[in-house]
C-alpha cells in the first residue's frame, strides 16, 4: 500500500518536473477562468507597478513558482515518510530559517527552540519564520 | 528581495546521503527554501557544477533521487563564469570546485547570497567582496 502511494507520487513528481524543465516554446490557449477581479488586479500590478512583461507572464510565473513549491515539499514528505529521522521540528526549522538569512538569532540556537517548543503549543501551524520575528520580539524586549 | 542559496561538496554529500551525519540539518534548509517558495518568496536552491562534480552527484544516478528531485538548479561553469573562476584560483589557490563557489557568488545578482558549507574560511575567501551570508554545517 505504502509502496504503491509512494510510485505513484514518484512519477508524479517526475512528470511535473519534466514539464516544468522543458524548454518547449509553444504556448497553449486555456479555457481556465480566474476571478475578474484577480485578472485586474494582475492587469494592474503589470501597467503600473511593472511586475512583469504581461498578465500571462505574471501568471505564468506564479504558476511555476508554485508548482515547484508543491514539488519540493511532496519529494520532501516522501523522503520524511521513508526516513522520519529526518523530518525537522519546528525548532530546527527556525534555527535553519535564521543561519539562511544571517539572523542575529541564529546564534542563540537554544533560544529559537524554546520559543518554537512555546509558540506550537497555542499554534500548531506556526512557521519557522513567525517563531523566528517572536523571538526577537521577545530578545528585544527582554534587552 | 531574491535569495540564492548554495550548496557546497560536504552540504550536497550530506542531502545525499540519510546516514550522513549533517542530512537533518541540510534537509532542514531545504524545508525552509520550500516553504518560502510555498509562500511565492522569490528564493532559489542551487549548486556550481563542478560542486557537484567533487560531490559525486550524478543526476542520472538512482542514488541520488532525493537530490535529484528537489529541484536544485545547476549553475553551469559557463565563459563568464570560469574567467572569474580562474582569477579567484589564481590569487588564492582555492579548489576548482571553491573558485566555481567563488564565480558564482561574485556573478550572482540575486540580493541575498548563502552559502551552506563546512568550510566557512574559503568561502569567504573566495566571496572577496561579496555580501554572502555562511551557514556552517
Amino acid at each position: 500500500m505504502w509502496y504503491t502511494r509512494h510510485m505513484n507520487t514518484s512519477k508524479t513528481i517526475e512528470q511535473i518536473s519534466r514539464l516544468l524543465d522543458s524548454r518547449e516554446l509553444e504556448t497553449s490557449n486555456t479555457s481556465m477562468r480566474i476571478p475578474t477581479s484577480l485578472r485586474d488586479a494582475a492587469a494592474l500590478a503589470v501597467r503600473e507597478l511593472g511586475v512583469a512583461s504581461s498578465a500571462t507572464a505574471l501568471t505564468a510565473a506564479a504558476l511555476r513558482a508554485t508548482l515547484e513549491a508543491v514539488v519540493m515539499q511532496a519529494v520532501l514528505d516522501d523522503h520524511y515518510e521513508q526516513y522520519p529521522q529526518a523530518r525537522p521540528s519546528l525548532g530546527d526549522l527556525t534555527v535553519a530559517a535564521a543561519e539562511l538569512d544571517g539572523h542575529p538569532m541564529a546564534s542563540k540556537p537554544g533560544l529559537l527552540h524554546q520559543a518554537a517548543a512555546e509558540i506550537i503549543e497555542q499554534h500548531p501551524d506556526a512557521s519557522a519564520d513567525e517563531v523566528l520575528l517572536w523571538a526577537e520580539a521577545r530578545a528585544l524586549s527582554a534587552a | 528581495m531574491s535569495q540564492l542559496v548554495l550548496l557546497d561538496n560536504e552540504a550536497v554529500q550530506a542531502l545525499g546521503d540519510p546516514a550522513h551525519p549533517k542530512h537533518a540539518r541540510v534537509v532542514s534548509h531545504t524545508q525552509v527554501v520550500a516553504n518560502r517558495k510555498r509562500r511565492t518568496v522569490p528564493i532559489e536552491l542551487a549548486v556550481p557544477t563542478a560542486v557537484r562534480v567533487e560531490a559525486g552527484w550524478n543526476r542520472t544516478a538512482a542514488s541520488w533521487a532525493f537530490a535529484n528531485r528537489l529541484r536544485i538548479a545547476d549553475v553551469p561553469l559557463d565563459t563568464a563564469t570560469s574567467n572569474v573562476g580562474a582569477v579567484i584560483r589564481n590569487e588564492t589557490m582555492v579548489s576548482i570546485p571553491d573558485a566555481h563557489l567563488g564565480a558564482v557568488i561574485q556573478s550572482s545578482l540575486a540580493d541575498r547570497i548563502t552559502v551552506v558549507t563546512s568550510d566557512p574560511d574559503d568561502m569567504r575567501l573566495v566571496a572577496g567582496i561579496a555580501d554572502v551570508t555562511i551557514v556552517i554545517i
